[in-house]
């Protein structure tokens, strides 16, 4: 499908955030996997010029927002991912899915940690690692749901 | 990146130990409601689905049950007029006040927050329903919560078994008074100070006591699940479930208490 770059970028952030705000059941909160943090990953991958540590902030600063908790977590946490992804993405030799998936892996689990630790940091949550080391899991078998449609469709562009 | 991270750990610092960002984010949440409104669309759906393609002969399965269960609970409805009618009497040998009764209006459940520090769910009414502050809401099975922020047509409710909330509660078996606190896990509750030496029991069944003016009294909170000894405490760690099914009711009550009324 031709459509504006921009408009796919939006379109599949917008997804991604609804999938983020989707109500599963309460006990899962904690064990879900990032997709809001899949598709930024993504974008900076896809398009390294193009998309970073910006795109990262402000991908994060949306989802604080629609969330309505704590404000400049995630916008924290993103930033400091994609500034990892794009420290190591020079020397990326290998990108087939799976080893984007490990590398999806750490991410997440930065991600994760970053995000948890400021939650603790702030309001005395006490760190739920099993919750933080699953949700990094999940995230990593996701990458491929989420790179292998996205791919075909950027390149279709 | 160190730039923008400055800025995110100011917006952190700024909004967590400062009132300033609050008008902001009220104003935000309002606009994150079409989103929620788009989550909710698949439970509607199947809700929806499941009340049309059902066949007749589950309807009328579903009729009779029903109709059993009206009568059971007419029936225990019928007892309860007595004991309030005889309570209100005794009530009034004692000099005491009257009991205050309280009216309910039906809400549904629309969201659930997806941020892990924070236990809390989304109900489809607001302002414009009259909800206020501090609203206690509870399920078919016990108490569920308390609302913490109200906008035009939607609020959000804290859960009991937020780490921040604390819910005071008493023992229907002796009335021993305690308090109730979320730990952050939707499973449980724990009792705090409760003493060694204190009556209470594996199954003991917890009611709000009423006391603290937010919660009226007497209803059901949970079940205590756990009883041990910390050799470094002198109190007791006590466990309680939730009687209230956090994870699973879509259909709340929200409670007008006339103590509230009178207290604002």
């Amino acid at each position: 499908m031709v459509l504006p770059p921009g408009l796919w970028l939006a379109g599949t952030l917008l997804f991604a955030v609804v999938l983020e705000v989707y109500p599963w059941n309460i006990f899962a909160i904690g064990y879900r996997p990032q997709w809001l943090l899949l598709v930024v990953v993504f974008w900076c991958l896809k398009r390294p010029h193009e998309h970073g540590v910006m795109t990262a902030f402000l991908a994060g600063l949306l989802l604080d927002i629609l969330i309505g908790g704590l404000i400049g977590r995630y916008a924290l946490s993103f930033c400091v991912t994609v500034f990892l992804l794009k420290a190591v993405q020079q020397r990326l030799h290998y990108s087939t899915v799976a080893h984007l998936s490990v590398l999806v892996f750490l991410l997440a689990l930065v991600n994760n940690l970053v995000s948890r630790m400021t939650d603790q940091w702030v309001s005395a949550v006490s760190l739920d690692t099993q919750a933080v080391l699953v949700s990094a899991l999940l995230t990593a078998a996701c990458w491929p749901l989420v790179q292998m449609p996205m791919q075909r469709v950027v390149r279709a562009e | 990146m160190l730039g923008l991270s400055l800025i995110a750990i100011s917006l952190i610092l700024v909004g967590s130990y400062t009132p300033w960002l609050q008008p902001m984010r009220n104003q935000l949440a309002e606009l994150a409601q079409p989103l929620y409104w788009v989550t909710n669309l698949p439970a509607r759906l199947a809700e929806w689905g499941s009340n049309t393609v059902v066949s007749r002969n589950e309807l009328e399965a579903e009729n009779e049950r029903l109709r059993t269960e009206l009568l059971v609970q007419q029936a225990r409805v019928q007892k309860m007029a007595a004991l309030a009618a005889e309570n209100v009497r005794l009530r009034n040998l004692l000099n005491a006040t009257e009991l205050l009764t309280d009216s309910v209006l039906v809400t549904e459940l629309i969201g659930v927050s997806p941020d892990p520090a924070q236990q809390t769910i989304f109900i489809n009414r607001g302002t414009e329903d009259k909800v206020y502050l501090g609203q206690p809401v509870l399920d078919a099975d016990g108490l569920m919560g308390q609302v913490i922020e109200v906008f035009d047509s939607h609020s959000k409710v804290l859960l009991i078994t937020d780490s921040h909330h604390a819910l005071p509660v008493q023992l229907l078996r002796n009335g021993v008074r305690s308090i109730a606190e979320g730990v952050g896990d939707y499973g449980r509750l724990r009792l705090r100070f409760v003493t060694p030496t204190t009556d209470i029991r594996m199954g003991d069944e917890l009611v709000s006591s009423g006391l603290g003016g937010r919660y009226p009294a007497s209803y059901p909170v949970g079940k205590v699940v756990s009883i041990y000894e910390l050799p470094e405490s002198e109190y007791l760690e006590v466990e309680v479930e939730p009687a209230a099914r956090l994870d699973r009711s879509r259909h709340l009550l929200l409670i007008f208490s006339q103590v509230d009324r009178l207290g604002n």
